[in-house]
């Protein structure tokens, strides 16, 4: 029986540093959104763990809190794909390419 | 009538507005600039020459109305000298301020308000008179002088804002108000003299206009710094800046004030202010330099009225003069200094408006040498004499400067009696008149001044025997002037004396008007030593106006003596009342025997009276004859004598070299400190800021160098913040 | 008890094994997708560690969230990122990647937050010892909580979804009206 939250978050941990690996050392914009929906995916994990086993009001372990609060983080990812794959498209008709490293206008 | 007092003012103002405003918008044509602005002058005249009608019918018919109205009318009471005060607008209610009780009547708090308060008594119906007399005729004098200039607008609309600031000045009822017309007319005093703004008008320092605008106008700054300070001074001691006020304050505690310090300092600053205004030692250096506006301003503002205010203010705050023998011996001291050194200069200038400016300069110091033994009236009655001569005589030298090609230069006139007649009989009786010649206005004055100053009890032979040799040299630089300009040979140029020719005749009237009031004025203010002597009783109106608004009042001599202290001067017999230490102790004894406060004079014999009497006629003489003798006929000797009196002549003629020492021990001290703050202000102060900017860039500089705009690299610092902040947490 | 002393003592029961080979391979997952060279590779990487992620929703006993996990994200947006990378016809991303300074730095960024997050992670116990709540992770009591408690926030969410929505038309639509 795994009683402690503890693998789940470190697990939750490993993830979000692929995740964060991933996005630094990426140039394609499409993989880099999907190494941003690792990391969400990580932060997700680590709230629904620490919420299975914080004392419920009644009887037992486990409040609704986490799956809730994972469940709005689910919508923004969603959002977040969604305005996040429309750029890509945009940048992609500009730029005939989707290497992040060529969008570097905001520069001294 | 005498409730629209305020309007006399109002009048030049309004041609001020209008003149100024219709000018600049271009919509005024030349005739009718000068008829608004001459008609405005002559609107105030008339409304002035309508109220002093009125007030001098009594102020009793307003007693009335100043009982129901007493925020806004003011009349003196029954006893008193008469006056009405009108108040028509608030100005600055300050409310509370607290004095100090150096007063003697203790810390306590009194309530304080500036008013555009105008009074008038007889003192500012003389003023009234003179200032909006002459003005207008120098308004219409004006006309011919400035016939085809560009842009007179700007002449007349300057013109007439002075004559409502000057009028301002004398109507005043409270310090506030004579300052707003002290610094007026100083305004105007600059933008006149610096009409000609690009005009170089001494060729040898290569001066502007407008230089010589602004060092009369900074030199008045630094006198009214010391008049602010009085001012203020003033406020703090007494709690009020009321003419009549102080004057009850002070005459109500004769005993506590006579011979204060605090008067004395309060008297000293506010005199440092007229030696700015009045041009007096040490301050005169700015009016010589003032004759580079045009003439007419020469002779309205530097010769009859602005010049004239600081005279003025000494007689409005005469009670304070009188509590303060002190400073009544330091404007004794210092106006016969100025009429001396004045008198020296003015005889060795070859710019004729530079030898009026200096005898200007002269006569005011006799105006100031008479306000300092405690003749008031005769000091003024000089002020108004020597504004009809001396506008005479500037009005004249304009008319000879118009037509000898604009040229100021005595050495290129001569002969000019044959082409200008008039001009030359007016200037003539003017010089007469200034130089002392029985019975014309000028000696009547000077002779009162130098009387007193010989008689008075607060008068000393050093300051008659200085004034006396002052007045003999007023004869001779005058009658230099005089044969320099107007007999002798013509020296012009050809092209110039070709087209020499009489003045037009509105210059001309105005001329002639003025020379009979020079030659006649004087027999308004006969003095009570002359009148005797031609076995006349006392013929004085002047006197007997003016004398009781100046009169020392308060503690006066004891009624043992038979006359009260403001009668002393007038009575006919020897009277010593010499008393005036005792005041020391004046709070354990109220009123010491003798009085210790009376204006009093010795009263000469008449054989003293009489050996004056011919004295004058001996100066006036001396003066005319040395002037004859060095500058008249077809050979002057003054070119023979001038290799012998080099060194005196070039001392004279560069006035002693006070400009080159103020130029050494003031400005250039002055600029030394100016480049030193300016050298702080430029390398610390300058440098902080720009160190702060540099540091700020050099910051930016290096900071930007993470701006790549890629965005992975701001995502890793992004991370190692996060990495950063997690650290911190779980330490 | 904690984790660490549970593997040491050797007490490894089934539940333990199920998870240590789902986390396994949920890392394997994510590990392809900032490795491949290809994106669609990484989508099916992505597909992988999602899943995983799913089944130890279901060891966590959460498993109405367990099918939202599968239902939107394996199903939803990665078929979605899929579509969009099909449409736009994406190649292998070239070599020559950031540079080994941004790499190197990653790297070391990240195992010092897994070194500086590990140790208070594992000794970090729960609470309670009690057996989990019959209830948790049924869709009522979710339902309950997002209704209740977190409806202001859900109402927000769903407003920001419609923008997004809007937002993800406009941005791919303006330059085909230009």
């Amino acid at each position: 029986m795994v009683g402690d939250p503890g693998p789940y978050l470190l697990l939750a941990t490993i993830l979000f540093v692929i995740g964060a690996f991933g996005v630094i050392s990426r140039r394609g914009a499409i993989t880099i959104l999907m190494s941003i929906e690792l990391m969400l995916n990580s932060a997700n994990l680590a709230l629904v763990a620490v919420s299975r086993f914080l004392p419920a009001a009644g009887q037992g372990a486990g409040i609704p809190d986490g799956q809730v609060i994972g469940f709005l983080v689910l919508a923004i990812a969603a959002a977040e794909v969604a305005v996040g794959l429309a750029i890509v498209i945009a940048m992609f008709r500009l730029r005939e390419s989707v290497d992040v490293d060529l969008a570097r206008l905001l520069r001294w | 009538m005498l409730t629209y007092l305020w309007l006399i003012p109002l009048a030049p103002l309004a041609g001020f507005v209008l003149v100024g405003g219709l000018g600049m918008a271009g919509k005024l044509r030349e005739p009718w600039v000068q008829r608004l602005a001459v008609l405005a002058s002559a609107a105030s005249f008339v409304l002035a020459v309508f109220v002093i009608a009125d007030f001098a019918g009594g102020v009793d018919d307003y007693r009335a109305l100043a009982e129901a109205q007493p925020s806004k009318y003011e009349v003196s009471a029954p006893g008193e000298p008469a006056r009405f005060e009108v108040t028509p607008l608030r100005w600055m209610p300050v409310g509370d301020i607290t004095l100090r009780g150096w007063d003697g009547d203790g810390v306590r708090q009194v309530a304080f308000s500036v008013d555009w308060t105008f009074a008038i008594d007889t003192l500012t119906a003389i003023m009234l008179l003179v200032v909006s007399g002459i003005g207008t005729l120098i308004h219409l004098y004006s006309i011919g002088y400035m016939a085809g200039e560009e842009r007179q607008f700007r002449f007349f609309a300057y013109l007439n804002l002075f004559m409502a600031m000057m009028l301002t000045l004398v109507l005043a009822g409270n310090l506030a108000v004579l300052f707003v017309g002290w610094e007026g007319v100083g305004l105007c005093s600059y933008l006149l003299i610096g009409y000609y703004y690009r005009q170089v008008f001494d060729k040898e320092s290569g001066l502007t206009c407008a230089d010589a605008g602004r060092k009369a106008f900074l030199t008045n700054r630094i006198g009214d710094f010391g008049f602010l300070l009085g001012m203020l001074l003033l406020l703090l001691t007494f709690g009020t800046w009321d003419f009549s006020e102080l004057a009850t304050a002070i005459n109500g505690s004769s005993a506590f004030w006579y011979g204060s310090l605090l008067l004395t300092g309060i008297g000293v600053l506010l005199f440092f202010g007229a030696t700015g205004k009045s041009a007096q030692v040490p301050l005169y250096v700015w009016l010589p330099d003032a004759m580079a506006g045009p003439t007419p301003v020469s002779a309205l503002i530097h010769a009859a009225t602005m010049v004239t205010a600081g005279v003025y203010m000494l007689a409005r705050m005469s009670a304070l003069y009188w509590h303060s023998p002190g400073a009544m011996f330091v404007v004794a001291v210092i106006g016969c200094l100025t009429a001396l050194l004045a008198a020296t200069m003015g005889m060795a200038q070859y710019d004729i408006k530079k030898v009026l400016a200096y005898s200007t300069v002269s006569q005011l110091g006799f105006m100031m040498l008479g306000a300092g033994v405690g003749a008031f009236v005769a000091a003024i009655f000089h002020l108004v004499t020597h504004a009809f001569f001396k506008a005479c005589l500037f009005l004249g030298s304009g008319s000879v400067i118009a037509r000898c090609g604009h040229t100021n230069d005595m050495r290129l006139y001569g002969g000019l009696r044959r082409w200008m007649p008039v001009t030359y009989w007016t200037f003539l009786v003017s010089t007469l008149a200034i130089a002392g010649l029985f019975p014309l206005s000028g000696f009547m004055s000077k002779d009162e001044i130098l009387a007193r100053s010989l008689f008075s009890f607060r008068g000393s032979p050093v300051l008659w025997a200085f004034g006396t040799l002052a007045a003999g040299m007023t004869s001779f630089y005058m009658f230099r002037a005089v044969y320099m300009t107007f007999h002798g040979e013509n020296r012009s140029p050809e092209h110039v004396r070709e087209q020499l020719r009489e003045s037009p005749t509105v210059m001309t009237s105005v001329l002639i008007i003025l020379a009979l009031g020079a030659a006649s004025i004087g027999l308004l203010g006969v003095p009570a030593g002359v009148s005797r002597l031609f076995g006349v009783g006392d013929i004085n109106w002047f006197e007997k106006v003016l004398h009781p608004v100046v009169a020392a009042r308060g503690v006066v001599a004891a009624p043992a003596e038979g006359h009260g202290g403001e009668h002393v001067a007038s009575a006919g017999e020897t009277h010593h009342a010499g008393d005036a230490g005792v005041a020391e102790h004046a709070a354990e004894t109220p009123v010491p025997p003798g009085g210790y406060l009376v204006e009093g004079a010795q009263h000469p014999s008449w054989s003293a009276e009489a050996g004056l009497f011919v004295l004058a006629f001996a100066v006036f003489f001396t003066g005319l004859g040395l002037a004859r003798w060095a500058y008249a006929g077809p050979q002057p000797r003054a070119e023979a004598l001038a290799p012998r009196l080099r060194f005196v002549r070039r001392l004279l003629h560069r006035k002693w070299f006070v400009d080159e020492l103020y130029d050494r021990l003031v400005i250039r001290p002055y600029y030394a400190l100016s480049d030193f703050f300016s050298a702080v202000d430029q390398r610390i102060v300058d440098g902080a800021v720009n160190m702060t900017a540099a540091t700020t860039e050099l910051s930016g500089q290096v900071l930007k160098l993470f701006g790549t705009g890629v965005v992975r690299h701001y995502a890793l610092w992004f991370l190692a913040g996060a990495v950063l902040l997690v650290w911190m947490m779980m330490r | 008890m904690t984790a660490l002393a549970a593997v040491a003592i050797g007490v490894v029961s089934l539940q333990w094994v199920v998870l240590l080979v789902i986390a396994a391979v949920a890392i394997a997952g994510a590990l392809v997708v900032v490795l491949h060279r290809s994106p669609v590779v990484g989508a099916m990487g992505l597909v992988t560690n999602l899943l995983c992620v799913a089944g130890i929703y279901v060891l966590l006993n959460a498993y109405f969230f367990a099918a939202l996990q599968v239902i939107i994200y394996a199903g939803a947006v990665v078929v979605l990122i899929t579509f969009v990378i099909m449409l736009l016809n994406l190649r292998p991303e070239a070599r020559g990647g950031p540079g080994l300074v941004p790499i190197g730095l990653a790297v070391l960024l990240g195992l010092a937050l897994i070194v500086v997050l590990g140790r208070p992670l594992l000794e970090f116990s729960a609470p309670t010892a009690e057996a989990v709540a019959p209830e948790f992770g049924s869709v009522r009591q979710v339902g309950e909580a997002l209704f209740t408690e977190y409806f202001y926030p859900f109402l927000a969410v769903s407003l920001a979804l419609l923008s997004a929505m809007v937002g993800a038309v406009l941005l791919a639509k303006r330059h085909l009206e230009d």
